[in-house]
């Protein structure tokens, strides 16, 4: 019963840490970038969702979707902005080019807003609880599994059966060749960020939902979790970052269960740490062939 | 018409030939008679600094170099009302655009208020660092150039280092007898350029992306710590000292001998925690490996949270504060000087080779799996050695001084400085220390301008600083000094014969 109920829990948790590895995976297959502010995105979604609530006082879908939208764009601005520029410059000057658009983000939300934590409003989303003998559900639970099972399965379907997934594959794929075929690989790069950030956003709003203390620093830890457990379920692929992402809440809920919680972080991270030194490309990750 | 043009040109060129005179002079005087006017410099500071401080109008002497005292002029900037009215932490206010527009508008003229007094602070600041930096820095150097030159190309050139080295000190040390700020400042320089150079070992050379340099650092502070706590001091964590009567040698040679012991204890504990980065880095490279440090700076805070012995998440308190100037300098030196020769050496040409191409480095004989390991655990010894340094700064370390901030912090100097660049990891370490201390007065907002600057730098310069090359300064070696002697005859000759062309 206990290890059900942990199960529940342990989906939650790996819920919320897939939506944001999944904006990892995308831009990481299409640009080959690691987008380290990919974290500090997911926190501006918790955000403009709290302002959706407050001031504009609107119920929770809507909230989701202005809050989605807005920061998809303002994802895929900061691509415009900062990244784009260096396309073609060393793949190092880009990643640390999103380290730095992190740290602007999270202490200029810092700077902008104060370091009070922030919550959605009392009665946003109807929470009560369903019992099964001692197992309990909450509204909230439900809505994270359905929330995400919907999100993942749309995902799927976008990449996999539209022109545009098509396309997204195929950057991914030969970025030489995507042009050729009079595909332009900005569009399909603003896709992929406009996805990315909008999945991110309706994990920040859930993570609000599940655990209300949202601050400007949230984003820092969250998304370095969510960006290992992208890396061990293969990075640049959309199994593997939902793989990893329910690995990694699994083990930190159940690693807590066994042993004390203060210790979710160094068992999560060793049990990580072996699988990438036994297969060192992750779960459903693909050698590249290198060659002299 | 034409002779006009030709006149014009004439100027242009000589005018040219002026500023690169001038350049190639600064350039090639010697290091050792710059460093003759920075004690001069320093001297003057020291005696006339005060009042020259107040002749422009300053209180007191500015302590770094008046970049704190011009920003100081916007301490009072507080932007937190802007948002938070839009984003309330309870319950929305009853006009939020409307209070966040206020905060706005008064944000606004708070800053350009300040705008005034910050400019009149910034000449003021500039007169003063003229006068007693650039000024006697230029004109000693240039002055006592050929003298020097002279001295130079008479004496060994080891002894040459030697004298500028401990030139260098007693510059050091004068600057920062002035305020115990100012030996602060200089002792995270001194650990940050440790830190730098062993992460450019790494993330430069090597061609590897490490963003977990600061575990090393945490586990050289920690187990450093521990040591002298537990073996040389009586504290509140451990009781009494183990070995008391090693700091109780004569002439205080104890505790420099524990401390020695302690910090290299520590970088080989930082070192053999590397093994758990280098072994993985046979089989992942790339972003992979970047993941793996990830990972292991996260085992080992969580570690350190969980090691309740030593003060866990609270900390450790009490670590006795013996890092000074001299120390850090000491082994800013060392390491400098250590990681120069590696990279130098045919074994750090095998380094480079794994950057460039780690399947043809292997055909071509190096051992990579050898190179690799030296490489990181050379380098995380460096980091544990700064650690150890650095815990013992502040009497207190904390695993949260260690996080993912910290080895950004790294990671922005290398890259800063440019990869693969000794003397550019120098130079970024002590200007970003320097601009982490300035920017202090601003608060929160130090945190989004060092990212910006880092940006602009992305997005002009991508290669640091100053890419892969080092920067050529005249240490002072005879060949050295005779070829620049040779070089400035050669311009004075060509000089004269283009006289005699435009007569």
């Amino acid at each position: 019963m206990v290890f059900i109920q942990q199960f529940l829990n342990g989906l939650q948790l790996g819920s919320l840490y897939a939506l944001i590895a999944l904006g990892y995976s995308l831009v990481y297959g299409v640009l080959l970038l690691i987008n380290f502010a990919h974290g500090d995105v997911f926190m501006l979604g918790a955000f403009i969702g709290v302002f959706g609530a407050f001031t504009l006082g609107l119920p929770f879908v809507p909230t989701l979707l202005v809050s989605m939208l807005l920061t998809g764009s303002i994802a895929v601005l900061i691509e415009r902005v900062a990244y784009k520029p260096l396309r073609h410059a060393s793949r190092l000057s880009a990643v640390i080019t999103a380290l730095g658009v992190g740290l602007i983000l999270e202490n200029g939300m810092l700077a902008l807003t104060g370091a009070n934590p922030r919550s959605f409003p009392r009665g946003f989303v109807e929470t009560s609880s369903y019992r099964l003998g001692t197992i309990s559900i909450g509204t909230i639970e439900i809505l994270i599994f359905a929330l995400t099972a919907l999100l993942l399965t749309g995902l799927y379907l976008l990449v996999q059966h539209t022109k545009w997934g098509m396309a997204m594959r195929a950057i991914s794929y030969d970025k030489f060749a995507l042009p050729l075929m009079g595909v332009s690989p900005d569009r399909i790069i603003s896709l992929t960020f406009l996805l990315g950030g909008s999945l991110a956003a309706a994990g920040g709003i859930l993570w609000g939902l599940a655990y209300p203390v949202l601050n400007p620093y949230m984003g820092l830890r969250v998304g370095w979790k969510a960006f290992i457990a992208a890396v061990v379920g293969g990075i640049g692929d959309i199994r593997g970052a939902v793989v990893g992402g329910l690995l990694l809440g699994f083990v930190e809920i159940f690693a807590a269960h066994f042993f004390a919680s203060s210790y979710r972080d160094l068992i999560a991270f060793a049990l990580l740490l072996i699988i990438l030194v036994v297969r060192p490309t992750g779960i459903f990750g693909v050698a590249r062939r290198q060659k002299v | 018409m034409a002779s006009t043009t030709t006149q014009t040109q004439v100027t242009g060129v000589r005018r040219i030939r002026v500023i690169d005179r001038l350049a190639v002079q600064l350039a090639e005087t010697p290091v050792l008679s710059y460093l003759l006017g920075a004690l001069v410099a320093v001297g003057l500071e020291a005696y006339f600094g005060y009042y020259i401080a107040r002749l422009v109008g300053l209180r007191r002497a500015p302590v770094l170099f008046g970049s704190i005292a011009v920003l100081e002029n916007f301490g009072n900037l507080d932007l937190s009302g802007i948002l938070s009215p839009l984003i309330p932490a309870s319950s929305a206010p009853a006009e939020p655009w409307a209070m966040s527009g206020r905060a706005l508008i008064n944000v606004l003229r708070v800053f350009i208020s300040d705008i005034p007094p910050a400019l009149l602070t910034l000449l003021q600041v500039l007169a003063y660092d003229i006068i007693i930096f650039v000024l006697p820095i230029l004109v000693v150097g240039l002055l006592a150039r050929r003298p020097v030159r002279w001295v130079v190309t008479r004496v060994p050139f080891l002894l040459t280092m030697l004298l500028q080295l401990v030139l260098l000190y007693i510059v050091i040390r004068i600057w920062g007898s002035l305020s115990d700020y100012r030996n602060l400042v200089l002792m995270f320089i001194g650990i940050n350029v440790i830190l730098t150079i062993s992460l450019n070992l790494i993330n430069g050379y090597m061609g590897e992306f490490s963003v977990g340099h600061a575990a090393f650092m945490a586990v050289g502070a920690y187990v450093s710590a521990v040591l002298t706590m537990w073996l040389f001091t009586n504290n509140a964590v451990f009781g009494e000292a183990l070995l008391p009567w090693v700091t109780s040698l004569p002439f205080g040679i104890g505790n420099s001998i524990g401390f020695i012991f302690a910090l290299l204890v520590g970088g080989l504990a930082a070192a053999l925690v590397s093994l758990l980065v280098a072994i993985p880095s046979f089989r992942t490279r790339g972003d992979y490996l970047a993941i793996v440090t990830l990972a292991l700076l996260f085992i080992v805070l969580s570690f350190i949270n969980n090691l309740n012995a030593i003060g866990g998440a609270r900390g450790l308190n009490g670590v006795p504060l013996w890092s000074t100037v001299t120390w850090v300098y000491v082994f800013t030196l060392l390491a400098l000087f250590t990681v120069r020769n590696l990279v130098n050496s045919t074994f750090g040409k095998g380094i480079i080779a794994i950057r460039e191409d780690e399947i043809a480095a292997n055909l071509m004989s190096v051992n990579t799996k050898r190179v690799k390991l030296v490489a990181f655990m050379y380098s995380s010894f460096l980091a544990g050695i700064a650690g150890g340094l650095f815990a013992h700064v502040l009497a207190y370390v904390n695993p949260g001084t260690f996080g993912i901030l910290k080895s950004t912090e790294v990671l922005v100097m290398v890259y800063l400085g440019g990869m693969g660049s000794i003397t550019g990891s120098v130079v970024a370490a002590v200007l970003f220390t320097i601009l982490l201390e300035a920017l202090r007065p601003l608060g929160v907002l130090k945190w989004v301008i060092i990212p910006l600057i880092l940006i602009l730098l992305m997005l002009f310069r991508p290669q640091g600083l100053f890419g892969n090359r080092e920067i050529n300064l005249n240490w002072g070696s005879g060949r050295r000094a005779k070829k620049d002697m040779d070089y400035e005859a050669s311009l004075m000759e060509k000089d004269a014969s283009d006289a005699i062309v435009t007569d």
